[in-house]
């Protein structure tokens, strides 16, 4: 059975959603537009859906749009915001600790005459506050930053933030990146005070394909996909009845017991660290103090991270050296080199992103397999 | 309307040139044409007149991958697609002229205005017209037929039509250029060392374009490389058999070899010492398997082991003469190679590969052969080899 330590990368459709997923797509097949019996059926399927997404994310039904995943989300919310508000100041603030959804969308959007304040990272993988305060002496259309950082597990502060931003810049918009928040942390749409968020299903344990983007009312956005006016006008294309209900599913299993696995995912996550110490290991980790518990950037010094993965994966042991979708970069990790991580350092790291599905047993196997190629692979 | 068959005629350079051993050649060529084109259908090939004339036996829906085949083959000059004619009435002028409009009408569907010229060829000389007289008649047929389309330019034309008359007719326009050189397997095998970066398909597909018949070998250092990096070479050695044909490459579990190398050598003398064992273990599977020499991708001076000095230090080691093709190109005309036969975009992806490992961030630049052997002191080279050749994994392409 292969370890799988790379949640954060992609988490396992769960098996109960898997069947209901596959027992929606022979029942629900009917277009969720069409008015015939099975045409309403899937749209109530869709709505059922979204009430139960609504109510676990803690917003109203009418604030989601679903979309194909986190990236898509991402693009509607900062694409479709500025586009809808061109009266507001051509300026986007965000940070350097974001994901390449962000940051590949604030670029283009620089192309096209945006100014953009990218946000340093303290050393515990933060946005800097005072660099934000400084940052709002003037007005901005947007705010865009990470909730919960991919790489490191820096968990960003919303609620200063927000309170900064309502402080200074009252009418700038603020967008969070939550794709890796729901399932690590409690959340609540509603109290972040935010006005738009981010997420991915299969972050959470739903098939890939589907995400969603919260967006507080009164907020304004222009499509970026046009055709039928599916969700408003908002996102355009046939609704997908079946992942929608995987979602909702999954969302439930990711939060219904959060508490009681975010204990479970640290004492795993504590257990590794204790065994590495134990066997000797050398390692530093590069994860804050504060980040949530399930992602663990950690470097092994003398051992390329590179080296380190395909030497674990060789026993069926799977981790990442970074976010996955920037995997063919042969450049620093740029978050890293933010935080002030030196280069040499993060180039021997690793992500260990942990779920409450792993066992002691698994934890206890990759400790003795990172230190057995400790041991063979590195310079003595 | 009369029928008409499609064919290939592919020319040959430099085999016109060779002389007793002309036959050997040409009946290499027809062969590796014949194995390339195996998978694409049933052929006739024949040699006639020092031209290949390829005939699908069966009916094929698109000759452009015959095509390409065809030209990848070294030795082939260029190809064309041609139209052959007139099994029956082949002296009946009316034939060649309604063949030439059909073919005319095809090459300008696309619409446009051309300049073009008739070029004419008359082997057999029964044929009621000579060539002067085949171009006059059928360039002022063609005149006529497409007033709009059509104008004569005979110095710089958009197409050239070329008739050839034999037993049969033969039209056709389009030449594509081929790759040259000589027959693979006329020129003996070489064992190339094979990276994964730019340069050493390049090398190979020079060699091959001699003749020489390709084997290669890869040294793998997972988990230093990954699988995804063997991959890659895998991937590469299968776009340089395109070129020459079966293709066996043979890989090396180098890793301890390199962990030892690592924690013995000098960090300065790490490449030298790297690549010295590299070409002793390749010339000892090139020996086992048949090839008479190495082959790399060096370029003098590209990187500190390419200098004059790194490379006399790894040459001595090789009991088997090493050729480097590139040895006097520019990185950029080695890029366009690649670019061109179609291996640059797999040799970029950003794999590590083997010779990058422990890259020391000083190495010696001149380093001498004393510095190699010192390097080496208290090595039990002759172990290190043997154990580079336990557990070899081969794979066919």
């Amino acid at each position: 059975m292969p370890i799988y330590l790379d949640y954060s990368a992609s988490h396992p459709v769960y098996p109960q959603v898997r069947d209901e997923y596959l027992a929606f797509l022979d029942q629900c097949y009917a277009n969720s537009a069409s008015i015939h019996p099975l045409g309403r059926e899937a749209s109530r399927l869709i709505d059922q859906s979204r009430q139960q997404t609504a109510r676990i994310l803690d917003c109203q039904d009418d604030e989601i749009i679903l979309t194909s995943g986190g990236s898509e989300s991402i693009n509607l919310a900062i694409k479709g915001y500025v586009e809808a508000n061109p009266r507001l100041n051509k300026r986007i603030i965000t940070s350097l600790g974001e994901h390449a959804a962000t940051t590949e969308t604030v670029s283009w959007l620089k192309k096209q005459g945006y100014d953009l304040v990218l946000l340093p990272l303290r050393p515990d993988g933060c946005v800097n506050l005072d660099a934000f305060a400084e940052a709002l002496r003037q007005p901005a259309a947007l705010i865009s930053l990470i909730h919960v950082n991919n790489e490191t597990g820096a968990v960003n502060p919303i609620e200063r933030i927000v309170g900064l931003r309502n402080q200074l810049q009252s009418r700038t918009a603020i967008h969070i990146d939550g794709v890796q928040t729901i399932g690590r942390m409690p959340f609540s749409f509603k109290s972040a005070g935010v006005d738009m968020m981010s997420g991915s299903g299969h972050k959470v344990g739903a098939p890939k394909g589907i995400g969603w983007l919260l967006i507080r009312r009164g907020i304004h956005l222009a499509a970026q996909i046009h055709g039928g006016g599916q969700q408003r006008g908002l996102r355009s294309g046939t609704e997908n009845p079946p992942l929608a209900g995987a979602l909702a599913h999954a969302l439930r299993l990711a939060t219904e017991k959060l508490s009681e696995e975010c204990v479970q995912v640290a004492e795993l996550r504590s257990q590794l660290l204790s065994h590495l110490t134990t066997q000797n290991v050398n390692y530093q980790v590069l994860s804050p103090p504060n980040a949530v518990p399930h992602i663990l950037m950690v470097a092994f010094p003398g051992l390329r991270g590179e080296t380190l993965l395909h030497a674990l994966s060789a026993k069926d042991i799977h981790v990442s050296t970074g976010a996955a979708c920037s995997s063919k970069r042969k450049k620093d990790n740029p978050v890293l080199q933010a935080m002030g991580v030196p280069a040499e350092l993060a180039g021997c790291a690793v992500r260990i992103s942990l779920a409450a599905q792993n066992t002691s047993e698994e934890i206890y196997e990759t400790a003795s397999a990172i230190s057995e190629s400790c041991r063979r692979l590195i310079k003595t | 309307m009369f029928d008409h068959q499609e064919i290939i005629l592919a020319r040959f350079g430099e085999i016109a040139l060779k002389g007793l051993n002309r036959g050997q050649f040409e009946r290499r060529l027809i062969g590796n044409i014949k194995r390339r084109l195996q998978p694409l259908g049933r052929f006739a090939i024949e040699l006639r007149q020092s031209r290949i004339w390829i005939e699908p036996v069966e009916e094929i829906a698109d000759f452009e991958p015959i095509l390409a085949a065809v030209t990848s083959v070294f030795g082939i000059v260029s190809a064309s697609p041609v139209w052959r004619f007139g099994a029956e009435q082949r002296d009946d002028l009316q034939v060649l002229k309604t063949k030439a409009v059909e073919f005319i009408e095809q090459l300008i569907k696309e619409g446009g205005s051309f300049s073009f010229k008739v070029e004419s060829r008359r082997s057999d000389k029964r044929y009621p017209l000579t060539s002067p007289e085949i171009n006059i008649l059928l360039g002022g047929h063609l005149l006529q037929t497409f007033p709009d389309q059509l104008r004569v330019d005979v110095h710089q034309p958009d197409f050239v039509l070329y008739v050839e008359v034999r037993e049969q007719l033969y039209i056709y326009s389009r030449v594509v250029k081929g790759h040259k050189g000589l027959p693979v397997g006329t020129g003996g095998q070489g064992m190339l060392l094979l990276s994964g970066g730019i340069d050493s398909p390049v090398a190979g597909y020079m060699m091959a374009s001699r003749g020489m018949e390709l084997q290669a070998v890869y040294f793998h250092a997972f988990p230093f490389t990954g699988d995804q990096a063997k991959e890659k070479v895998i991937e590469l050695a299968k776009q340089l058999a395109v070129y020459a044909g079966r293709l066996r490459l043979h890989i090396v579990n180098f890793t301890d070899i390199q962990l030892i190398l690592r924690d013995h050598c000098p960090q300065d003398m790490l490449t030298i010492a790297m690549r010295r064992m590299m070409m002793r273990i390749a010339a000892r599977i090139a020996k086992a398997n048949g090839c008479r020499a190495l082959i790399t991708g060096e370029s003098l001076g590209q990187v500190a082991s390419q200098t004059l000095e790194a490379l006399c230090t790894t040459d001595v080691v090789s009991p088997i003469p090493v050729f480097r093709p590139l040895i006097g190109l520019d990185k950029d005309d080695i890029t366009q190679i690649a670019r061109r036969i179609g291996t640059y975009e797999t040799s970029i992806l950003p794999y590590e590969d083997c010779c990058t490992v422990f890259v020391a961030k000083h190495p010696k630049t001149k380093p001498t052969l004393a510095d190699a052997e010192i390097a080496e002191e208290g090595l039990d080279i002759d172990r290190l080899v043997e154990d580079g050749l336990v557990d070899l994994e081969e794979v066919r392409l």
